[in-house]
């Protein structure tokens, strides 16, 4: 076996020797259960609206058989919307919001929030850990002469690479029994509407959601091994980073941040209320190439300081 | 016909510099067998020396094992921790010698015991640690041992294993040693070859301490000749 690959491993063995792997597991089921709550949520919300609505045809008298039997019309972006047959329309939006009981899209909705919102926080701090821990155990003492740069500089972003895939894998698979259990939660009030529920998302969005997680995942890992390298500190900067990513407004349509919301354009999936509209028209295949070169950059950029700064503290 | 001999450890114009400050200007050989004791004072460059041995630091020159590149055999039990604390003992060899098999090797067996294996890291003594360190650096392939301080912490009967298990080493004769340290009586009869380290450049001593004068004995000449500024 080659030095790189050895390398490979004992990187995996810091992560499953250490509390990493407990927390990746942890993280997975504590995502899955946020979707299969938020997905219960937006369902009620959604029979809620829809039987208001049908409680206001009743009050003025309109025919609620004939309304329900016609499709109801959208128009206008975003920001202003025209909903002709409101009825049926949120009889629409109880169908999709549904789905989320299913498999499929209970997987793809969470795969959803986490490739926009969680996954590249998540990247992000695993990424410093990952680029620090060696120097500040002092464990490279011993590792950096067994590996050599090279070595040490391809084991760490594909440990990274392949741990954010294992967690999207993971977060995708325990969402199917939380569904199950937010679907006996809510059989009492979803039965009646069920008949109407929309055809659940088809299995190949799931592997394109799971690849798109990992990817995020991998974006904001790059970035965490980029900035741990340069500053070997841990809580200030995945603070600083968090609080950043998700309460700076985008900056513009170049926003690293906007090229997720557009790559994710055509697979992402949001049948609640929940739905980020991307900035300007880039486009999903420019923007996943961005996203792709934002990655590689970062992570080649990562390789600088472990070459040109000394790799241990000089006290002493 | 010429017949090319390669050393085991060959450091050919090492530099290395902090800013505008000389630290380190030498050249330095190692044979299989030999153990070679490198002396000086705080701070005249033996843990960097050790350090650019190990790629820790940048420097200009070169080191070559056995005529190739270095990478993946040297080993280096440095006076710092090394150790991830939160782990057991076990986790941090497997994870050192980066094996599956490596609670199996020799030196593990015979330095470690099994109720320090299952012990976490941050409960060992400093003692506890550095043998640890020690009994990895020898279950390690790695044909260049460096020693920093390899004494400090361990008592007297951790010390006497350790020198039977380099001795039994050097007399296999497929590794070199190179070590440091101020508490000399710890290296007994080990050393085969004493340097002394001086204004970034090492003195061979070996002479002297062949023909009968101890460590210590030479040590005190050196900084006695240090402090006239000779």
């Amino acid at each position: 076996m080659s030095i790189t690959w050895r390398e490979l491993i004992r990187e995996f063995r810091w992560v499953t020797y250490g509390p990493t792997a407990i927390l990746f597991g942890i993280a997975s089921l504590l995502l899955a259960v946020w979707g299969a709550s938020s997905g219960s949520a937006s369902i009620m919300t959604a029979i809620a609206n829809f039987e208001a609505t049908l409680a206001r045809y009743k009050e003025n008298g309109e025919d609620v058989a004939a309304a329900l039997a016609s499709p109801a019309t959208v128009e206008g972006d975003g920001s202003q919307q025209i909903i002709t047959n409101s009825l049926r329309y949120d009889l629409d939006q109880v169908g999709v919001a549904l789905t989320q009981l299913s498999p499929t899209g209970a997987a793809c909705a969470i795969l959803s929030l986490c490739a926009l919102l969680a996954f590249p926080i998540i990247g992000f701090s695993f990424g410093i850990f990952m680029s620090t821990h060696d120097y500040r155990s002092g464990s490279i003492v011993v590792r950096w002469p067994q590996s050599g740069i090279r070595s040490f500089l391809f084991a760490k972003p594909a440990a990274l690479v392949l741990s954010m895939l294992a967690l999207a894998i993971a977060v995708a698979v325990l969402s199917v029994p939380c569904a199950l259990v937010a679907e006996a939660l809510v059989r009492g009030s979803v039965s009646e509407l069920s008949a109407f529920a929309a055809p659940a998302p088809p299995v190949d969005r799931v592997v394109a959601l799971v690849a798109l997680s990992a990817l995020t995942g991998a974006a904001g890992g790059a970035v965490g091994l980029l900035v741990g390298g340069l500053t070997r500190n841990r809580t200030f900067t995945i603070a600083i980073f968090s609080v950043v990513y998700l309460l700076v407004p985008l900056v513009g349509e170049y926003d690293p941040r906007n090229f997720l919301a557009h790559a994710g354009s055509g697979a992402m999936y949001f049948p609640g209320d929940f739905r980020p509209a991307p900035l300007g028209s880039l486009g999903q295949t420019p923007a996943l190439l961005w996203l792709l070169v934002f990655t590689v950059v970062a992570y080649l950029l990562s390789a600088v300081p472990w070459m040109v700064r000394s790799r241990v503290a000089r006290a002493g | 016909m010429v017949v090319e001999l390669t050393r085991l450890l060959e450091v050919t114009g090492l530099r290395k510099s902090f800013g505008r400050i000389r630290v380190l200007e030498l050249d330095f050989a190692l044979e299989p067998g030999d153990f070679c004791l490198l002396l000086g004072e705080n701070g005249v460059g033996k843990t960097t020396f050790f350090r650019c041995l190990l790629g820790l630091e940048l420097f200009s020159g070169s080191i070559r094992i056995e005529g190739g590149p270095s990478t993946g055999l040297i080993h280096g039990v440095l006076d710092q921790p090394m150790m991830y604390p939160r782990w057991s003992v076990a986790r941090n060899v497997r994870y050192l010698l980066n094996s599956s098999d490596a609670l199996e090797r020799p030196p593990i067996q015979s330095l470690i015991g099994k109720g320090l294996l299952r012990r976490r890291v941050g409960d060992l003594s400093t003692g506890q640690k550095k043998l640890v360190l020690l009994a990895i650096a020898l279950a390690s392939e790695a044909p260049v041992i460096l020693l920093d301080e390899f004494a400090n912490g361990l008592d007297q009967e951790a010390r006497s294993r350790f020198r039977k298990a380099v001795q039994a080493e050097l007399a296999a004769g497929r590794r070199g040693f190179v070590a440091t340290g101020h508490d000399l009586a710890a290296f007994a009869e080990l050393p085969t070859r004493v340097l002394v380290m001086k204004d970034g450049g090492v003195l061979d001593v070996t002479d002297q301490y062949n023909s009968g004068i101890s460590i210590e004995e030479i040590y005190e000449h050196h900084l006695a000749r240090t402090h006239q500024g000779i």
